[in-house]
């Protein structure tokens, strides 16, 4: 019997490992708050479940520092944030486009990549249309493809898209160009579901992500042949989060040079720190409160929901000035039409139509409409003669901003008080999607949908909320209208601008008026970053939304 | 031996009850357990006249996350409500949905293990296997899982038994999970009282199974269900706290849980905002330490080995 408590080896165990801690306490693993190692680490709420950008959208983040798109809306805004293409042009019949390729592009295998990889991705996509595994769940989807006539690479650096209809959705799309060498041998069945992408990736955008650990980061290197040259970087470390506790504590020590999706309070506590620049940045999110319009299958519990007199009414009791004041801090813009005011060629304020807050109004509407409160219970009755009682649903859809839960309260609040009481059920991502989706798909059943929404700036995705044939996708309320649908598909085949803008215009007081949804906000977000380490922040925002800026360009600063 | 259990006349029961106040209040943890719980009571059952009625995002003047001050004495939120208010309101549905999922909770136990132990035979074996199940998957787990369920199922229309059904959901899905403890320790003590005389005279004179468990059985059952009772508050609590953080809870009607939960999301901690996590995450502390004292106390005075040998 050994009476020694620890065995021998355990001893020795603990001798080895003692011995070791000095070097492991000084590598670098631990000296993640040091500027040295030019590693930039960014932190975001996100959970990209796969790196194949058929199969998920919710990889936006780490995927856009790897690829390209072909164009995309920073290219058409900032002359040195170009992607795939270097210049773009139109003919005169205002169908057949030609993307000109950066000459010497190449993919971060060493291998030249040409106008051949692009027109791949797009035919990969066309091809798919129709088939079982139609590739249309992902970043890069089938959704916009029908316009397509035909896509060819005329020579390497030359790629012509012809389109059946003028359009400026190809110069406006987020897809990423992909490899062919890579993606040639994959079927569609494996691309809409079981490829998974794994890392090292193949792209040309200035971070090629080199390890992916599901739930926690995203190692990045830079791309030594980026078209502008090897970023100065030393590379790039994406740390994923579920809650945003971390990344201000991450961004306060130093750990992180970036930080994204902070909450109103953090960006106020970070912003008195001399080490830190916060930043609100505008997107394209509507925030809105939507009825659930439909009247048979999936249908809420009165038909009231069906009247736009009674949602009309509603309207007049929601106050966007308090929900921007008391549940964003300010951080938003109160809601009005269906535009939101970063796609400034399409945002306006409605004003001559414009429901005023006006709880006393909207409780006058009401009764006129036959809503009244008749047995005293101080509950108003549709007209069936059953008391209100709404089901509101909430919560936030993957990869947009997270809804406020005062907003929620601040809703319910005004229902409340105009008799119509509302029961709330917060829902995670998943379970908020399943109960939106279109009712032929078992979506609906609820009564009100306090969510948000993240489209491009694009006219095509501005009118997606009252497409039919987006219901269940973008479509939350299930509103149709044949006359909005008419003049989103004018818009569709429209390129002129000032044309465009007006039948955006049109629609947008159509879908106000009818109100499927009453517009909350349109939030920024909130970011902040670290000047101690690295310099080359963008200046209106420190980093794009929408492209790699500015990590193709960060520079470390030299240490003292 | 049995004559102490089954005092008959009523001075001597007066007299035991006294026995017993006298006996568990000399336990210290015991006076500062029902001191506090005491105050909570109260101040659960008041809140309008503490306070004032319950301040919403709507109504809220204060600014926006303030620290403590003579006007709010434990700070605001993050849309500027009174911190101190909504504790208080708070206390009211915490504790009214902790009291009431251990109700639901003992009734289940205490049927289910008291019918197993009586019965014996294959009764006891799919009872005691139902228990297990019950056992074996963590509680909380389980309510996880089932809350969203129910709530999908019964999640619609109106108020059920005054509570709104989310609250309501809440309090039975604790209940539901967190008897088989009380069922296994009820069951245990039945088996070794169904073997006394007093039962076999009860049968003898004519008594029915009914009978004897709910007249003879369940006086003596009495010690074990009120000292777990209190273990059991505790472990509702914690639940209710738990569900609510998660989000499951009801945002309309600010329990601890669903404050803990707003702060966090709002993310007060990496904002410095102690007060707002402090506040409730005290009072969830302080009720639920408050009953393990008392149900440890009351444990101590009903242990028969402790009145034999002083």
């Amino acid at each position: 019997m050994n009476k020694w408590p620890f065995s021998r080896r355990a001893v020795v165990k603990a001798m080895l490992l003692g011995s070791a801690a000095p070097w492991v306490m000084s590598s670098k693993v631990f000296a993640s708050s040091s500027c040295d190692d030019h590693i930039v680490r960014i932190a975001a709420i996100a959970a990209p479940d796969s790196l194949n950008p058929f199969a998920t959208s919710s990889s936006f983040w780490p995927l856009i520092f790897t690829y390209d798109f072909l164009v995309g809306s920073d290219a058409q805004l900032y002359s040195d944030r170009k992607g795939f293409a270097k210049t773009w042009s139109v003919a005169d019949d205002n169908l057949t486009w030609i993307f000109k390729i950066w000459p010497g592009l190449k993919w971060s295998d060493g291998r030249p990549a040409t106008a051949r990889d692009a027109a791949f991705t797009y035919n990969f996509l066309l091809g798919s249309i129709g088939k079982p595994d139609e590739l249309n769940i992902g970043q890069n989807s089938t959704n916009g493809m029908e316009q397509i006539a035909s896509v060819a690479a005329i020579d390497d650096e030359t790629l012509q898209i012809v389109t059946k209809a003028p359009t400026r959705w190809l110069i406006d799309n987020s897809f990423l160009i992909l490899p062919e060498h890579i993606w040639k041998d994959i079927s569609y069945a494996d691309a809409r579901s079981t490829f998974r992408n794994d890392p090292p990736l193949v792209g040309t955008g200035p971070m090629i992500v080199r390890e992916y650990q599901q739930g926690q980061f995203v190692r990045f290197t830079p791309n030594e042949y980026f078209r502008t040259g090897k970023p100065a970087t030393a590379g790039m470390i994406l740390n994923l989060f579920s809650t945003a506790d971390p990344i201000a504590q991450g961004l306060k020590s130093g750990s992180l040079d970036y930080a994204l999706s902070l909450t109103a309070a953090q960006w106020d506590d970070l912003s008195k720190d001399p080490d830190i620049v916060v930043g609100q940045v505008p997107t394209e999110q509507r925030n809105y409160l939507a009825f659930n319009t439909v009247s048979g299958q999936g249908k809420g519990s009165t038909k009231a929901l069906q009247d736009p007199v009674f949602r009309d009414a509603i309207g007049f009791a929601i106050d966007q000035k308090t929900i921007v004041d008391r549940a964003f801090r300010g951080h938003a813009d109160p809601g009005a039409g269906l535009a939101m005011p970063v796609a400034a060629d399409y945002y306006s304020y409605l004003s001559d139509i414009m429901r005023r807050f006006d709880l006393a109004e909207a409780g006058r509407r009401l009764d006129a409409a036959g809503y009244r409160d008749t047995n005293g219970d101080g509950v108003r009755e549709d007209k069936e003669g059953n008391s209100f009682q709404l089901e509101l649903i909430t919560g936030t859809f993957a990869t947009v901003i997270e809804m406020p839960i005062a907003a929620v309260q601040l809703v319910a609040g005004w229902l409340e008080k105009l008799g119509i009481p509302v029961s709330v059920t917060q829902l995670d991502s998943g379970a908020l999607t399943a109960r939106t989706v279109a009712p032929a798909d078992g979506g609906g059943g609820w009564d009100l949908l306090v969510a948000g929404s993240w489209l491009s700036r694009s006219p095509h995705d501005i009118l997606a909320l009252g497409s039919s044939k987006q219901i269940g996708v973008s479509n939350s309320s299930y509103w149709t209208n044949d006359k909005f649908d008419g003049l989103l598909s004018e818009v569709d085949r429209t390129v002129d601008l000032k044309k465009s803008r007006e039948l955006v215009d049109q629609a947008a007081r159509i879908i106000y008026v009818e109100a499927p949804y009453i517009m909350l906000c349109y939030p920024s977000v909130l970011e902040a970053h670290r000047k101690d380490c690295f310099k080359g922040w963008g200046t209106d925002a420190a980093v794009s939304q929408v492209s790699y800026f500015p990590f193709d360009r960060l520079k470390p600063e030299p240490t003292p | 031996m049995s004559d102490a259990i089954v005092p008959y006349s009523p001075r001597g029961r007066a007299r035991a009850i006294k026995g017993f106040l006298g006996q568990f209040l000399s336990y210290g943890g015991a006076q500062v357990g029902l001191v506090c719980l005491v105050f909570f009571l109260v101040v659960a059952a008041m809140p309008n006249i503490l306070v004032g009625p319950l301040q919403t995002a709507i109504n809220a003047t204060g600014e926006f996350l303030e620290p403590p001050s003579s006007q709010h004495l434990l700070g605001t939120d993050e849309v500027g409500r009174d911190v101190l208010n909504l504790v208080v309101h708070g206390a009211r549905i915490s504790l009214t949905i902790a009291l009431l999922a251990t109700v639901i909770s003992l009734v289940i136990g205490t049927t289910v293990g008291m019918t197993a132990g009586y019965f014996g035979g294959p009764v006891d074996v799919w009872l005691m296997r139902l228990t297990d199940f019950f056992f074996v998957v963590p509680s909380f787990v389980l309510a996880l899982v089932i809350t969203p369920v129910v709530l999908e199922v019964i999640g619609r229309g109106r108020d059920i038994l005054g509570f709104r059904p989310s609250l309501f959901v809440i309090i039975v899905v604790i209940g539901l999970t967190s008897w088989a403890f009380v069922g296994r320790i009820v069951r245990s003590q039945t088996l070794s009282l169904k073997e006394r005389t007093f039962i076999d005279r009860a049968r003898v004179a004519g008594s029915s199974n009914l009978s004897i468990m709910v007249r003879h059985l369940l006086p003596n059952l009495v010690p074990q269900i009120a000292a777990n009772g209190a273990l059991v508050v505790t472990g509702a609590i914690y639940v209710e706290t738990s569900l609510s953080f998660l989000g499951l809870g009801d945002p309309l009607q600010p329990s601890w849980g669903t404050l803990l939960s707003l702060a966090q999301r709002a993310g007060a901690a990496s904002a410095g905002a102690w007060w707002y996590l402090g506040a409730p995450g005290l009072c969830v502390l302080t009720v639920s330490l408050s009953f393990v004292l008392i149900g440890n106390a009351l444990e101590d005075t009903f242990d028969p080995r402790r009145r034999v040998i002083p």
